[in-house]
């Protein structure tokens, strides 16, 4: 995967131009509410992926990524609204970048263009769950088993699994169908043997003996067993099988009997009860109109129901009482239980049907071929055969079954009206035939016989075939069952040891023995979880929002191991530990750093003391984080990045806009000296809104930095400790220069010069020292060590001991011996 | 590192090539039709499945 170097964003949701440099090592970015944070996770989401998680699903249905996704001033311009990162593919071990705007959100400029990278970018491009937000925690830790299933089956790109199951489970069926219309054909053929033979059955032996009764009329020799390549007509003259064989007036009379009977008692009457039943399931659909939509909804919503996991309906968006919803979806799916059964039973009966008339054909078709069936008749058999295969292919699904509804109530063989008169007529003509010798008949007899073994043969080898084919069908579905089964078992028991061991790192100090279990069942993912050794519980039962909060990020990085296992460079945490208590958080940073050193973590946080903490435990640097501290439509998030902000006042001078380089220095001031109140545990006047003004702040942040060089003076002393003292006292001589240079207090004390006025009256060249003075008196408040760069704080804060920066370079010991 | 399908696949093909009726002919047709991540329809697999099966005369 990637790690990311620098993001560069123009014209995106809330950001007009920003760049972050991230350096390929975790980042934080924090700020209060609506100060733009959301916009950079937006913008890493839509570089790699094309897409903005945030205007899809519930709710959106309104939003798009061309109309919503450009800036709310650059609306109608997707061109401008563009997205860059600039990447490190680790395994590769290449740099890279990928560039989209808001126009051409699917055709990402990649450079360079290479197969190895461009694979790179389209494999991230299928895991938008890189980027996780809190509003997706609750979908893998408190949603119903079903949409746990499907939401852990996409992140860790199962569907494929499930897809394949499918593929597999509907071509067992269809051989097996092949495989049922193939025994029909072959039961077809066996009666017209059996017919022809004037047998009840065709065991060999019997056959045997109405065949070798032919042949010793002919004096042919006996046949002693039947093989599978035995011939009944062997021995016969070739001039006789090919000429004068034809169908014997006995065998034609017994075939035109057979249809002529069925016609007389009725050609439906085999299936009789099971047209009954079948329209008594369609007049049940009719009488009760919510029915059908019912058999053709049940499984839409048995899915619906295990979606309902808030009190909006899934599928429209209305906010219903949870409960009501998923009670008004449970009565439907009762009832839909019932549709279930009329479907099955229609589509049973559907099949037995078409079974008939596939047999009734294959009698048609022998009387279409006998000489004496005239032309007219031999086109109505034609066309009734022709509508019969119709009618029984239309069988094949439920709405073919219902739609025949009107000729299963005439009666479904719908023969033509002439047919017992035109049987009779062919009956006459074939009884008429002159009398042919015994062995001419003799000779028919076997030649006829030969040709419907010879079909029955081969509509026997076909069943056997189709019978192969059907049991190979299932072998396959149930040997992929077993396997896919076998291996997300294993998966599942991989991925809860995993995620409970992170657990019990971010909570060792109540819940060591924590452990999970997956329930996977027909679809559904079920997740238990131990509550103080007193048993296995759903997440959601006992543990508090914090805890199930913790549980969401866990399982969430137990998964992405799973996935991506050592090529885990990168994942986005936008707001997801909020509710992590203060006490946990210290290890959560535990977890990350020491679980996923190789991962680079972009979060976002609302929380200034989460930020700092991120900081504080070494997950970040100084320079690894930045601070929206306000947003306005016009200029996007206004940040305090320490490290840009002396180079655009620098800017700002070089253009001589003292104005605006006096406005962004006074913004500055005012974010760090609340950080610096913050770090150096400074006293000012409790205000309840944390209003508190800039000169305040100024007063007691420099006030207690004076006083903390005070008490590191008096530690030296104390402890003998020279290279403290030496140390001290250079600061304090540098403090009192600096203070001294450009009267820095007056600038901010004095109210008169602290907007416009404080930069109208001045040109560029008495500013200049302003600024100066201001980045030498606050570069004192740093740790000057390029990668660590962070304020300088006291510890403990409550009885400081010592004051020093984030990496331990800068130390001053503040008690004295 | 192959993914969780493709490993599913591959015991899939293994298990196919030596279960009963299917010769390993049979069983790498079906593994080619799947080859390149490619995702077989029904009847492609209906197709390879009933090819070349023949049954005994009675």
């Amino acid at each position: 995967m990637i790690q990311i170097e620098s993001v560069h964003i123009k014209e995106f949701r809330g950001i007009r131009d920003l760049a972050l440099n991230m350096g390929r090592e975790s980042f934080v970015v924090y700020g209060p509410n609506g100060s733009g944070k959301s916009g950079v996770v937006d913008a890493i989401q839509f570089a790699l992926t094309g897409e903005i998680g945030r205007l899809k699903g519930t709710g959106t249905a309104d939003l798009s990524l061309s109309e919503h996704g450009p800036h709310v001033e650059s609306r109608g311009h997707p061109d401008v609204s563009s997205v860059r990162l600039d990447v490190y593919i680790p395994h590769l071990k290449k740099s890279a970048s990928i560039t989209r705007t808001i126009k051409k959100s699917k055709q990402p400029e990649i450079a360079p263009n290479d197969a190895a990278v461009k694979a790179i970018f389209t494999e991230l491009a299928e895991h938008p769950e890189i980027t996780f937000s809190r509003r997706e925690i609750i979908k893998f830790i408190l949603a119903e088993a079903t949409k746990r299933s499907q939401d852990v089956q996409a992140l860790l790109k199962l569907d494929d699994i499930d897809h394949t199951r499918a593929t597999l489970k509907t071509t067992a069926n269809k051989l097996t169908d092949e495989y049922s219309t193939a025994k029909t054909q072959s039961k077809s053929a066996a009666d017209n043997l059996m017919r022809h033979l004037d047998l009840p059955s065709l065991k060999p032996e019997d056959v045997l003996v109405v065949v070798n009764q032919g042949r010793k009329l002919l004096g042919l020799q006996a046949i002693s067993e039947l093989k599978k390549d035995t011939d009944l007509s062997d021995g016969l003259s070739q001039s006789v099988v090919q000429g004068e064989g034809g169908q014997t007036r006995e065998s034609a009379l017994a075939d035109i009997n057979t249809l002529s009977d069925a016609a007389a008692k009725g050609l439906e009457s085999s299936t009789q009860d099971i047209v009954k039943s079948l329209l008594q399931n369609i007049a049940k659909l009719e009488s009760e109109p919510l029915l059908l939509p019912l058999v053709k909804r049940h499984s839409f919503l048995h899915t619906g129901l295990d979606l309902v996991d808030g009190p909006q309906c899934p599928l429209c968006d209305l906010e219903w009482d949870i409960n009501k919803l998923r009670s008004h979806l449970r009565e439907k799916l009762e009832k839909s239980k019932e549709a279930k059964l009329v479907h099955d039973q229609l589509v049973e009966s559907g099949r037995a049907v078409s079974a008939e008339a596939i047999r009734l054909r294959g009698l048609i078709e022998l009387i279409t071929k006998l000489p004496e069936t005239t032309k007219e008749f031999s086109t109505r058999l034609s066309e009734w055969s022709g509508g019969l295969l119709t009618f029984s292919e239309s069988l094949a699904s439920l709405d073919g079954v219902i739609a025949a509804k009107g000729r299963f109530e005439i009666g479904w063989a719908a023969a033509p009206e002439s047919l017992i008169g035109d049987l009779n007529v062919t009956r006459g003509k074939v009884k008429a035939r002159p009398d042919k010798s015994d062995t001419t008949d003799a000779s028919s007899f076997l030649v006829l016989a030969q040709e419907r073994l010879n079909n029955w043969r081969k509509a026997r080898r076909d069943e056997q075939a189709k019978e192969i084919n059907a049991a190979l069908g299932r072998s396959a579905y149930k040997i992929y069952c077993e396997v896919s089964e076998a291996a997300l078992l294993t998966l599942y028991r991989e991925v809860e040891k995993e995620f409970a061991s992170y657990y019990r790192l971010i909570n060792h100090d109540d819940e060591s023995e924590f452990r999970a279990e997956f329930e996977a069942e027909d679809g559904k993912l079920g997740l238990l979880v131990d509550v103080y050794k007193k048993g296995m519980f759903p997440p959601g039962a006992y543990h508090s929002e914090g805890h199930q909060d913790g549980m969401g990020v866990c399982l969430y990085l137990a998964l992405m191991k799973r996935v991506f296992d050592k090529n885990f460079t990168f994942a986005v945490l936008d707001d997801v530990v909020m509710s992590v208590d203060s006490q946990h958080r210290k290890q959560f940073c535990k977890l990350l750093k020491t679980k996923f050193p190789s991962t680079q973590f972009v979060i976002t946080t609302h929380d200034q003391v989460w930020a700092k903490q991120l900081r504080t435990e070494g997950l970040v640097s100084a320079k690894s984080a930045v601070a929206f501290h306000t947003w306005t439509v016009e200029t996007g998030p206004i940040l305090d990045a320490v490290t840009e902000v002396w180079e655009k006042i620098d800017a700002d001078l070089a253009k001589n806009e003292v104005p605006a380089a006096a406005a962004r220095l006074r913004r500055h001031l005012e974010y760090v000296l609340r950080e610096l109140a913050d770090e150096l545990g400074a006293k000012v006047c409790f205000r309840a809104d944390g209003g508190h003004e800039m000169g305040e702040l100024f007063g007691a942040g420099i006030g207690r930095q004076g006083d903390l060089l005070n008490l590191a003076l008096k530690s030296a002393k104390s402890w003998d400790d020279e290279d403290q003292l030496e140390k001290v006292e250079a600061l304090q001589k540098a403090r009192s220069e600096i203070m001294a240079a450009s009267n820095v207090e007056q600038w901010v004390i004095n109210k008169a010069v602290h907007y416009n006025e404080w930069a109208a009256d001045l040109s560029k060249d008495d500013f200049k020292p302003v600024v100066a003075a201001f980045k030498q008196l606050l570069q004192q408040f740093r740790c000057d060590k390029p990668k660590c760069d962070s304020w300088l704080f006291v510890t403990p804060r409550n009885a400081p001991a010592e004051l020093r920066c984030a990496c331990g370079s800068f130390h001053l010991n503040l008690k004295e011996q | 590192m192959p993914s969780i399908q493709e490993e599913i696949l591959e015991k899939f093909f293994q298990r196919l090539a030596k279960a009963d009726g299917f010769t390993e002919a049979k069983a790498k047709q079906v593994r080619d039709l799947f080859s390149g991540g490619k995702k077989p329809k029904a009847l492609d697999l209906v197709k390879v499945l009933s090819e070349n099966s023949k049954g005994n005369l009675p």
